[in-house]
């Protein structure tokens, strides 16, 4: 039988007017909201007041904010100790809560307010490190009026709403997980968490965070597998065997082919045909773990073949 | 209280095109021909739990196998918006599935399924094991968890939409429709639409103005059904046995809306709370 303890609840932005928005906001690139969006990003009352205008805020309890530094920098990529200390302050909130968008957009604005992201525009910047949020939006809001020009305030809008709290309706469920950086630090401790939690999981901490925080495209790939409809990753031990069984062979094979983004979307295809007639689930942990490693040790023993006879026909 | 029964039989149309290396009884396999296999839900706490009993005839092999314990009961329980995922596993056919609504970023979604407890060895003998005869003599090697029945994934939908069933009606002429009460086994609103309407609504945007006043148009009638039809009964017998409406109500409640049962209620104001409608933005 459940429990039946009330869940706290947590301010968030209305979820259908924040989809709205975020709808209405993708619909003309370049067009007068994008760029109304992009001028709001520069200063930071009126960034809120954007977006408060349009998405009123639920009631419910003010999550604590982040209490230690963020730079620019920090809080596109989140140093493995700052997302240790945002799990911390968070983890009573609920994976129903934590899987919408509208409550990270509400947190993200939160910090905005109380200067914890000191600039809104932090939230335009992307990959390259010599250009900050904010010249990526001069530079957007400065072009004139081509399809080229106009992508790129396209661009930097998706960023902010990427950044800001995950963008499902252009990118999918797994966005709110993979791009708000408070999501996914969130997600991706709450994953390493309940793994270490099991009496039966033989990966340390380190290993576990060394699978999960791999890289981006790691992560982004090892998510597709768990939210994806059609995933047969029917149960959380499946997930966690997989995530384990990767952590200790990492650390056993520190050179392994097998650490690319590619190869952990072709692990999890290879796990399915398994999963396709037998019910993984449905064995002890370990057993998963053994079927997985097995797996894992063949994958790698083809790759190794396969790129031998490669070199030695490139020799002959 | 409301139960819900589902059954695939290896006769429906499905999945059988994957190959198992071993008999399996799910929909579109002939290797169980006569095979059946049902789920009977009835609920403990809606929303939160209920029961499921597996039950499987016409599959002499796999009853036996039943009666033998060698098998597991399984459901999993899914709602991959909030990650989760989670197994629910039986000795008896008979189990209780519950969950957590905080868990959940989406109603769930629930697959039945019975799976070898200990890997099975079995020479086949088609007529006596109810099996295809192409199975016959067959050494079958089941593994530990090896899938033997597969039921219809399924879920229990909340909404309105849910309980609309769009039937093209090649009489009806352009643009019209009709709504009746269907009360054969779970409660559904039967759509009868003309064909330019139904081909219309099944690729609707969910922001085109003209579908949402369509929708609405639709669901004041079905509000109006349930008006005319179910607030005279006592509710325990009436709407109060279908999940379906249960869940309906709870929904409206959510939103601060009354339902059927309340004096205040208005169809039309229900309806138009669930699909607002959509004006063109001003001029000038």
């Amino acid at each position: 039988m459940t429990a039946n303890i009330t869940p706290q609840v947590y301010r968030a932005l209305d979820t259908d007017k924040y989809s709205e928005l975020q709808r209405d906001l993708l619909k003309v690139k370049g067009g007068e909201l994008q760029r109304e969006f992009l001028q709001a990003l520069k200063d930071n009352a009126e960034f809120i007041a954007f977006i408060e205008n349009r998405c009123p805020t639920t009631e419910g309890d003010k999550l604590p904010t982040f209490d230690g530094a963020l730079t620019e920098a920090s809080f596109k990529d989140m140093p493995q100790d700052q997302e240790k200390r945002v799990y911390e302050l968070w983890r009573d909130v609920p994976p129903r809560t934590a899987s919408q968008a509208s409550f990270w957009a509400s947190v993200t604005l939160e910090h905005i307010r109380e200067d914890k992201i000191a600039e809104a525009t932090w939230l335009a910047a992307n990959g390259n490190i010599n250009e900050s949020g904010e010249e990526r939006i001069d530079h957007a809001l400065a072009k004139s009026n081509s399809d080229a020009d106009n992508r790129a305030i396209d661009n930097c809008v998706r960023t902010a709403l990427r950044r800001m709290s995950g963008l499902p309706i252009a990118r999918g469920n797994r966005s709110v997980f993979v791009n708000p950086p408070f999501g996914r630090a969130y997600w991706r401790e709450r994953i390493v968490h309940n793994i270490l939690d099991r009496n039966d999981a033989t990966a340390d901490r380190s290993a576990l965070l060394d699978v999960v925080r791999r890289s981006q495209q790691y992560w982004e790939n090892l998510v597709m597998l768990i939210v994806s409809r059609g995933s047969v990753f029917g149960s959380e031990d499946v997930q966690a065997a997989l995530i384990n069984t990767l952590a200790v062979h990492f650390q056993q094979n520190p050179n392994t082919p097998l650490q690319t983004a590619t190869q952990v979307s072709i692990i999890g295809r290879r796990i399915s045909n398994i999963a396709a007639s037998r019910e993984l689930g449905a064995l002890p942990f370990p057993e998963i773990c053994d079927i997985i490693a097995d797996l894992l040790k063949r994958l790698e023993n083809a790759y190794l073949i396969s790129a031998r006879n490669s070199a030695s026909s490139a020799l002959s | 209280m409301p139960t819900t029964r589902i059954s695939v039989r290896a006769q429906d149309p499905g999945n059988g095109g994957r190959a198992f290396p071993w008999p399996t009884l799910e929909a579109g396999n002939m290797s169980f021909p006569n095979g059946n296999y049902t789920i009977v839900c009835e609920d403990k706490e809606p929303g939160q739990s209920f029961t499921l009993r597996h039950q499987v005839a016409g599959a002499p092999l796999l009853e036996r196998w039943l009666d033998e314990n060698k098998v597991a009961y399984i459901c999993s329980v899914a709602a991959p918006r909030s990650m989760y995922r989670k197994l629910h596993k039986s000795d008896a056919p008979e189990q209780l599935i519950a969950w957590r609504q905080q868990d959940l970023g989406e109603p769930p979604m629930f697959t039945p399924m019975i799976v070898a407890r200990e890997a099975i060895q079995h020479k086949a003998a088609a007529e006596t094991d109810g099996l295809n005869p192409i199975w016959n003599g067959i050494e079958l090697a089941i593994p530990k968890g090896g899938r033997i029945a597969i039921g219809s994934t399924f879920g229990f939908k909340s909404g309105i939409d849910g309980m609309l069933d769009f039937k093209e009606d090649k009489d009806l002429s352009d643009g019209t429709f009709k709504v009746t009460a269907n009360t054969d086994g779970e409660f559904k609103f039967k759509v009868d639409l003309a064909p330019n309407l139904h081909r219309y609504l099944r690729h609707r945007r969910i922001d085109d103005p003209a579908g949402t006043n369509i929708m609405v148009h639709i669901v004041s009638r079905a509000f109006g059904i349930l008006q005319e039809d179910w607030d005279k009964d006592d509710g325990e017998e009436g709407w109060r046995s279908f999940r379906s409406l249960i869940s309906l109500a709870d929904k409206l409640e959510e939103k601060g809306v009354p339902h059927w049962a309340d004096e205040t209620f208005h169809p039309e104001y229900a309806a138009t709370t669930l699909y607002p409608h959509i004006l063109p933005p001003p001029e000038g």
